[in-house]
């Protein structure tokens, strides 16, 4: 995990859960530049032969698959992980944790 | 947090390797399995050429969309791993064709695909004398 320095205050959940929701709107911010630079970028004529593997990757294919790859696989998913995480409160998570015995008893 | 360490980046390699060479094996083209998986070309092709290591509900729509259970694709890994000399040292796999089938036999027939495909892209292949029967 990040270090922290010791003199940090601790947070309140409630406190922790703002500061996700902020950290998620910042992520979004992210996710509208990536898109911006990947509708600016023309693709490469061969851009088939190269996701195939007929070709290597140019730095325009590879530019784009890896903002492609991130969006869909890392920001997209964390965007949404960080949201529910801010938004949840303890009697949905009890909620959810009775539903989740009730389909798996332990 | 954990930096990805070069064996992380080997470990993404020879699992994108299995997969490009399962996709081949099923005579499939990246295009045809994004329609069918529902993951996008570029994701595919960053997966096959180990750039970025798939989250498992992807891998799982993957073979899903190959009609191959989870565990081929690292079945044909470890294949991978030991024929590019990462598991093994590359002289211990020297498989004949007949090693192969019979391989083919106990392991499906799409591993045995991932074989051939794979001797396929060695120069020499099955004709090589180290490796053939």
């Amino acid at each position: 995990m990040p270090s922290c320095p010791k003199s940090t205050p601790p947070l309140t959940p409630a406190e922790a859960q703002a500061a996700l929701g902020m950290v998620a709107l910042q992520l979004l911010a992210v996710v509208d530049r990536l898109g911006q630079i990947y509708n600016r970028l023309p693709e490469p004529a061969d851009l088939a032969d190269r996701q195939e593997g007929r070709k290597p990757y140019d730095v325009a294919t590879d530019v784009l698959a890896t903002i492609e790859c991130v969006l869909n696989d890392n920001l997209q998913p964390a965007v949404e992980a960080l949201r529910r995480s801010a938004q949840v409160t303890d009697a949905e998570l009890q909620r959810d944790y009775r539903e989740w015995l009730k389909r798996n008893p332990l | 947090m954990r930096a990805k360490t070069e064996a992380d980046m080997e470990e993404s390699r020879s699992l994108g390797l299995a997969l490009l060479l399962l996709r081949r094996s099923r005579g499939l083209t990246i295009n045809q399995l994004s329609a069918a998986s529902g993951s996008s070309v570029s994701n595919i092709s960053c997966y096959e050429s180990g750039k970025q290591m798939p989250r498992l509900d992807k891998l799982a729509r993957l073979l899903g969309a190959m009609e191959l259970p989870i565990d081929a694709v690292y079945r044909a890994q470890r294949l991978v791993d030991q024929a590019t000399g990462r598991g093994a040292p590359r002289e211990d796999f020297a498989p004949s064709r007949q090693d192969a089938l019979k391989l083919a036999q106990e392991a499906g027939k799409a591993v045995a695909h991932v074989v051939l495909a794979f001797m396929e892209l060695q120069a020499g292949g099955w004709e090589d004398g180290r490796r053939g029967e």
